[in-house]
């Protein structure tokens, strides 16, 4: 049966996918071949699936159970795992009714996982908690995952990776760096159907079908290039795909377009594609167990070189608080703002100095007195979500939502980043370097910003400045406006900038998908 | 509490001189960056800013340039020996940043530098945390 369908597959790529290729407007068409009957149909079947957890609370992975006894968890499946149910399994049953049998196509990069063994911070080591002994699923590994732990396909993008060997449509469309998300109509998916009447003993015919599910191919913009079917693919493509929720794939597929870009002029950061990027996703939220929240990203680590810290675009992370930069993780609108900002600054300022040197991005908020505590502990879940409940040296509080960095002011001659400075200290300190990038970070949709040098300060609160850096402006509370923007003093913000880029300012949106 | 003991342990400290321009305290700070091709660790001093912040550097080791002959560091009730190195008193193994982080050190501490020779002198610095 399968050799008829692998040989059927091949036949579609040059029937069956045309039934479906200009035809995504809704209109249905049908072909026919040799036999083969092909139409454009909606189907609820997601072709293959997602893993996710179910009722692990922040754990990052799902048990993955022995095929022949699922009893045993010997094995732990990372959410995002692309996985499908092949039909030599489909008649495998477990020894409940809630797990069904599955074979693992591709895993995530195992990033997480590597900083969670260097880290003592408790959000890193309860993501993975209770997988000690447990092997990490590989490829083509079969076993029982609970069927409330796997996700249909929609709601995600298919990115593929940048290194991996060619892969082509039918058009002839390199799809490799791009994207591939289902084509779906009134919540189902496209399908090419093809269907054959194969005769059957006696005197009847039978017919046989078979869905090709329709994937659009986006190009970095998110604009659609062409529609494809993945069989047509091959078996080992799905190997090469990285699975991104939706809601975070304008973000992601800038980032990874500006990690490609990055190459031009980086000599220190020379990582690219989506396979290099660390993801934390979302915690699920449930109501009477039930999932209501969208699959979504929580933070991605600002991309940087393990051991010199160096990232793209002249960027390089100071003082990491352990061996993981667990400080370094970022929400995703947020990173790409930032990466857009660093790479505008890189043509303004050429030089030593130049460095755009961060601190801290993530943290925990900080919750140290009986009043917050007492008044989080009734919200288990909110505290579970952001609130840390111990205090520690390095927590602040304006941190924790993913969206803040802190920056060094910039230098006149030496991009060292072992040592800092203040806006003091004259000999080093460069000020209209540092000017020049707050401008920019503002341009960039920079809010909530914070330097204590006098001047920026006065800089920054002249009307005629702020015409020239934000035209349109306005008053009240828009993002726009100056008391929300900054560039005013606070306590603790000699020695560096403090600037916050809001995932829903539609300044900071448009810096991510436009640049400065 | 913190407070009263931490007043109660530096009053006798602040009796004594604070350290002049003879005696000039460094703190280390380490990176890795790429040299010929090759990735190596690069520690070099810094004169330790009397405010301190993780955005001014993650200090280690203490290095003390004086004309006095030195014994030791006292730093947050702990005794930390220091050895001749190059010319200058060193500890040896001590983390400046990872002490403060442990123990959870907001505002003022001091560095209580100790001769051999009834020499002592004080500096006092602050730790400055943002939010």
């Amino acid at each position: 049966m399968n050799k008829f369908f692998f040989l059927f597959g091949f036949f579609v790529l040059s029937l069956g996918l045309r039934a479906g290729e200009g035809e995504l407007d809704g209109k249905k068409g049908c072909t026919e071949k040799n036999g083969y009957t092909c139409c454009l149909e909606s189907s609820k079947k997601s072709p293959f699936f997602i893993s996710d957890e179910y009722l692990q609370g922040k754990k990052q992975y799902e048990n993955f159970r022995d095929i022949d006894d699922d009893s045993i968890s010997n094995k732990y499946i990372p959410r995002g795992t692309i996985i499908y149910t092949p039909p030599e399994l489909y008649d495998l049953e477990s020894s409940t009714d809630y797990r069904l049998p599955f074979k693992v196509l591709s895993v995530p990069n195992e990033k997480l996982e590597n900083t969670a063994k260097k880290t003592r911070r408790t959000m890193f080591t309860e993501m993975f908690r209770g997988k000690k002994g447990k092997q990490r699923v590989k490829k083509d590994d079969i076993g029982y995952l609970d069927k409330r732990a796997v996700k249909s396909i929609d709601g995600y993008t298919f990115f593929v990776n940048e290194h991996a060997p060619a892969y082509r449509t039918p058009k002839g469309t390199l799809l490799n760096g791009h994207q591939l998300r289902p084509a779906m109509r009134d919540n189902d998916f496209m399908v090419t159907r093809c269907c054959q009447d194969i005769p059957e003993e006696g005197s009847g015919e039978k017919e046989l079908c078979r869905d090709f599910h329709i994937f659009q191919v986006l190009n970095g913009n998110g604009k659609v290039i062409d529609n494809t079917s993945m069989y047509s693919l091959g078996c080992n493509f799905y190997q090469d795909l990285t699975a991104i929720p939706d809601t975070d794939t304008a973000a992601i597929g800038k980032v990874v377009e500006l990690l490609k870009g990055n190459l031009e002029t980086s000599q220190t950061y020379r990582e690219v594609g989506v396979d290099s990027l660390e993801i934390i996703l979302e915690n699920n939220i449930r109501k009477n167990r039930k999932v209501v929240n969208k699959p979504e990203i929580k933070l991605v680590k600002m991309p940087m070189d393990d051991v010199t810290l160096h990232g793209p675009y002249n960027t390089r992370h100071y003082t990491p608080d352990d061996r993981g930069d667990t400080d370094a993780y970022i929400q995703p609108y947020a990173g790409c703002a930032f990466l857009q900002l660093a790479k505008a600054f890189q043509k303004e300022c050429v030089g030593v100095g130049c460095e755009v040197q961060f601190g801290n991005l993530y943290h925990k908020r900080k919750c140290a007195d009986k009043a917050c505590q007492q008044k989080y502990s009734k919200y288990p879940d909110k505290v579970s979500r952001d609130v840390d409940l111990e205090q520690q040296w390095r927590k602040h509080k304006s941190h924790s939502g993913g969206e803040c960095i802190d920056i060094r002011p910039f230098r006149k001659n030496k991009d060292d980043i072992k040592a800092g400075l203040e806006w003091t200290w004259t000999a080093t300190y460069d000020r209209e370097r540092t000017k020049k990038f707050m401008e920019l970070a503002i341009k960039a949709g920079g809010t909530g910003m914070y330097f204590n040098d006098p001047k920026t300060i006065s800089h920054f609160a002249n009307r005629d400045t702020r015409k020239r850096v934000l035209p349109d402006a306005q008053k009240g509370a828009y993002w726009d406006d100056w008391w929300r923007i900054g560039a005013r003093e606070q306590a603790g913000h000699s020695d560096h900038i403090h600037v916050c880029f809001k995932a829903d300012n539609p300044r900071v949106q448009k810096t991510c998908r436009d640049g400065l | 509490m913190k407070i009263i003991l931490l007043l109660l342990f530096s009053f006798p400290v602040l009796a004594s001189d604070f350290c002049d321009t003879n005696t000039k305290i460094y703190g280390e700070a380490s990176s890795f960056d790429k040299i010929n091709n090759k990735i190596q660790k690069v520690t070099e001093k810094y004169f330790l800013p009397s405010k301190i912040s993780e955005h001014l550097g993650a200090f280690e080791n203490i290095v003390i340039k004086s004309d006095k002959k030195l014994k030791a560091i006292l730093i947050l009730g702990k005794e930390i020996p220091l050895k001749i190195e190059d010319g200058n008193y060193r500890t040896v193994g001590f983390n400046l940043f990872k002490t403060l982080e442990t123990q959870n050190i907001i505002g003022d501490f001091f560095i209580e530098v100790i001769g051999v020779e009834n020499f002592q002198c004080t500096k006092k610095y602050k730790v400055i945390v943002s939010e």
